[in-house]
């Protein structure tokens, strides 16, 4: 858009900080001020504290057999997918683990740098790891990809809460008109 | 197992929800122009703490070329379910298939 040879890293940093922004505007204010005067080599810097206040509760592990790192991650948004895709299927008339694997297919549809992935569920809960390759894993990228797949989520919830809303109004209907 | 039924799955492809764009389409901002790139050409870096993320949207925040990245993602998995497809296995289908 500006031809500039670090337009890319730039955008993409601001990007990640914009979407923590909307998310948590004084996570993204402390970072801000911390990072104050930045230049390119700063904001990149500045890419960690953003992936972990955008997902909270994140962390790091490292994986001895394939001697490679693994983010774990959860997010709210997340949660709220698991939640309503769990009460969508319930209201179909029966229980169903389909949507666990539709989640699977969300992350490796999107998570960019990444070999091998597990993704654990308890009750709403869902927990992504991911193995970080050594080769082609990249902090924004891969920060980017993972707001990418939360946008994504956030477009599936609104999709699932007007299913839901809807099922729940014709439910309505039905029993005034019985009544 | 339930059993498998053509008639609901017609009926399911057929109010399979509409395709969203993925992203929204990249914008330019004269905002980010004048704060943050005329900034770093002239002193080599710009003030995080002063910029209004309020006059920037996060469609100004990607390249011309971002979204092109999922575009081969696209082309890779349509790619997996057609070897996928190729090695299915027709005896095993009750009914006859082509011949």
């Amino acid at each position: 858009m500006c031809d500039y040879e670090y337009e890319e890293s730039v955008l993409l940093v601001l990007r990640l900080l914009k979407f923590l922004h909307q998310q948590n505007s004084a996570h993204a204010k402390a970072i801000c001020d911390l990072y104050a005067n930045a230049d390119i080599d700063g904001l990149y810097e500045a890419i960690d504290e953003v992936m972990l206040s955008i997902f909270p509760g994140a962390f790091y592990e490292f994986d001895d057999e394939w001697e490679s790192s693994i983010a774990v991650l959860s997010h709210p948004d997340i949660t709220r997918f698991c939640h309503l895709s769990r009460k969508w299927t319930q209201r179909q008339g029966y229980y169903s683990s389909a949507w666990q694997g539709k989640l699977q297919d969300i992350a490796g549809y999107f998570a960019c740098g990444v070999f091998k992935m597990n993704i654990s569920f308890t009750g709403d809960q869902a927990v992504l790891r991911l193995w970080l390759s050594s080769d082609y894993y990249d902090p924004l990228s891969f920060g980017n990809s993972m707001v990418d797949m939360l946008l994504y989520i956030r477009q599936e919830n609104q999709r699932l809460e007007e299913h839901l809303g809807d099922a729940l109004y014709a439910r309505q209907q039905n029993r005034e008109e019985a009544a | 197992m339930t059993e498998f039924c053509i008639e609901r799955f017609i009926s399911l492809l057929q109010t399979a929800p509409e395709k969203r764009p993925l992203l929204e389409p990249p914008k330019y901002s004269a905002y980010l122009q004048e704060h943050v790139f005329d900034s770093l050409t002239e002193r080599g870096y710009f003030d995080l703490s002063a910029l209004d993320w309020d006059a920037v949207q996060l469609c100004q925040l990607v390249t011309a070329d971002y979204a092109d990245r999922y575009k081969h993602m696209d082309r890779s998995w349509l790619q997996r379910i057609n070897v996928f497809l190729r090695q299915t296995d027709a005896a095993s289908q009750t009914g006859r298939c082509f011949f």
